[in-house]
């Protein structure tokens, strides 16, 4: 199952749901931890959450996702002209 | 409150350039080919500006809100979930999906599991109650902000939202819907930005917003878990949120609607950074809307006109004013919070902008479901199934004609939808994830995938994630109980999430205990897509 898959693969879905689960234990360990702790005044749910898990971390890992797997298929197709062998697939 | 010029120039001007998407491309959809997957011809910032409006719809613009309005802060993770989800499209279904190349949704299903007739009605059928509940939705969606920019009721709203989707689908096709969604993912990710920044500039950045949200209603910060109480009763243990972070998470890789757009793309490479764009697009607007949701409620009751005028000291008690003076049918009353929220800071400009955002977000996902629609009947089910020959040798008529009939039958549902929106998405989520998500996802991914086990799933997780739904929800008072709780000790269990990986579980045991496709079926449909 799975076999062929990028390995980026893995390493995202740890770092996502890793990240996922600590901000969510966080909160509901620590009673009022989404109102009082802050950053720069402001309750840091504002940051951590609606700005860096939302979107800076989704954006990384949509770019991580395509960029590694994109970048292996130019390595392979470098070596396969090399060797004179052709890919097939569009 | 009176009608604005302002708005109505706004909306004017959507429209212009929405018909006239419509007209420029009715020429080059003259191919099936083109009508049905855009000729394979579209790069990836379009198609994933596409992508992102399509797969967002109102249930994003205006349930996403109304649901941190109602279940405060924790809901903010269920939409950070839905952006998470996203990325995952690209590794697991874009690149082997595009690879393939197919024309409809079910034609994957037809190939990889050798059954062109039974298969195709089969994934059809989720698809189809899914597909329906979703143009009803987008209709609403629609509706509503037309009943924003016109003030009138809410009947005719939905008529004019349904004959405007109409037109451009009718006229373009796949062309048509994915230019115009492309323009209304611009639109709506903007609106919503726009819409955020006033709000926190009229509360002076993120400190006074969040102080003036505390003080207005401090629960709403509570997270699951709180001695203190909670922010809402489904967000009072880790079941609500997690569960909520979990209904539309895999949605992005397995809904039709999202799928087929892979397939109009240029190539492999295309595909997959297209994914790229919607994220960067959807999260973005998420940015925005979990702004607007958190602030509706404190802007509502300090802001807005009518308070005063209809006597109300609540916003929920306003948002039921609301929807008698315009005669909403059937709909739950907050789906309207977000856009009178921003009525609430009286600014013409920046309620032009929203209902801007909100037609284009609306209209994207009613074109994009009727696209997915429109193939399965008019072309997979008339054509490959029942060997229809006018379907065969007319495939755009046949099409055109089933545009009709979806969005006729969409707009009678729509005049007294079942259920607030968002309520509707995640019921379509659940079903379509749990029914066709495994057999698309593992099919693609694990060799032994087999079509008992795609029979057996369908067959199997359609009628219960329905029934469970339905019964939780007119049993329990609500779908997001777990619906063999009982009163006395509710779970929260958001629209039967759990049916997901329980569907997915099913499917390979069920695989492991029967025959598998041949070696040359999986090598073509599996082993040759990675």
């Amino acid at each position: 199952m799975f076999k062929g898959i990028h390995p980026v693969f893995w390493v995202g879905l740890a770092i996502m749901y890793g990240l996922t689960l600590m901000f969510m234990i966080i909160e509901m360990t620590n009673p009022g931890f989404t109102f009082n702790a802050k950053i720069g005044g402001a309750p840091a749910v504002f940051f951590y959450l609606c700005i860096f898990m939302n979107v800076f971390l989704n954006v990384a890992i949509a770019w991580a996702w395509f960029y590694f797997p994109e970048r292996e298929d130019r390595r392979r197709a470098e070596k396969g002209v090399k060797s004179g062998v052709s890919r097939g697939g569009s | 409150m009176g009608v604005s010029p302002v708005v109505i120039l706004a909306a004017v001007l959507y429209f212009v350039i929405v018909f006239g998407i419509g007209l420029c491309t009715r020429k080059a959809a003259i191919s099936a080919s083109d009508y049905m997957v855009g000729g394979r011809r579209v790069g990836a910032v379009v198609n994933g500006a596409a992508l992102a409006s399509s797969y967002l719809s109102p249930a994003t613009f205006l349930g996403m809100p109304a649901f941190v309005f109602l279940l405060g802060y924790p809901f903010w993770w269920a939409m950070c979930g839905i952006i998470a989800g996203m990325p995952l499209a690209s590794m697991l279904t874009a690149a082997p999906l595009r690879k393939y190349a197919p024309i409809s949704f079910t034609d994957y299903y037809a190939d990889r599991y050798e059954d062109q007739k039974t298969m195709r009605i089969l994934v059809g059928l989720p698809t189809l109650f899914a597909g329906l509940a979703y143009v009803v939705l987008a209709l609403v969606g629609t509706g509503l902000f037309m009943m924003a920019i016109l003030h009138i009721p809410y009947f005719w709203a939905v008529v004019l939202a349904t004959g405007a989707v109409m037109f451009y689908v009718y006229l373009g096709g796949m062309v048509a819907t994915t230019w115009s969604n492309a323009f209304q993912g611009l639109m709506m990710t903007v609106a919503a930005v726009v819409c955020a920044i006033a709000i926190l500039t009229h509360y002076g950045g993120f400190i006074g917003l969040g102080e003036a949200i505390n003080t207005n209603n401090p629960n709403f910060w509570l997270a699951p878990h709180n001695p203190e109480g909670f922010s809402h009763p489904l967000m009072a243990t880790w079941t609500g949120m997690i569960g909520f972070y979990f209904v539309w998470h895999f949605g992005f890789a397995a809904m039709p609607y999202t799928v087929v757009r892979f397939f109009t793309s240029m190539d492999v490479k295309s595909a997959r950074r297209s994914v790229f764009w919607a994220v960067v697009f959807g999260g973005i607007m998420y940015w925005g809307l979990m702004i607007i949701g958190a602030a509706a409620r404190v802007v509502i009751e300090t802001l807005h006109p009518l308070m005063r005028e209809a006597g109300v000291t609540d916003a929920v008690s306003l948002l039921a004013k609301i929807k008698e003076i315009y005669a909403v049918g059937g709909v739950a009353v907050t789906d309207y919070s977000m856009i009178a929220a921003i009525e609430a800071l009286r600014s013409p400009i920046l309620l032009g902008v929203l209902v801007a955002g909100g037609l284009a977000i609306a209209m994207s996902t009613a074109a994009g479901w009727v696209m997915v629609l429109n193939v399965l009947i008019g072309r997979d089910w008339m054509g490959n199934v029942f060997g229809s020959k006018w379907a065969i040798e007319n495939p755009i008529k046949s099409l055109r004609l089933w545009t009709i009939v979806i969005l006729v039958a969409g707009a009678l549902l729509a005049f007294k939808p079942l259920a607030l929106v968002l309520d509707l998405s995640g019921w379509a989520f659940v079903t379509i994830i749990s029914t066709v998500g495994a057999p698309l996802i593992l099919g693609l991914w694990w060799r032994r995938s087999t079509k008992a086990a795609t029979y057996a799933t369908i067959i199997t997780f359609f009628p219960l994630t329905l029934c469970s739904w339905l019964y939780a929800k007119y049993h329990l008072g609500s779908p997001h109980w777990f619906f063999l709780s009982s009163e006395e000790n509710l779970i929260a269990t958001a629209h039967q999430v759990y049916w997901v990986p329980v569907s997915f579980i099913f499917f390979i045991i069920v695989s492991l205990l029967t025959k598998p496709p041949k070696d040359e079926t999986i090598k073509k449909y599996c082993d040759d897509l990675h």
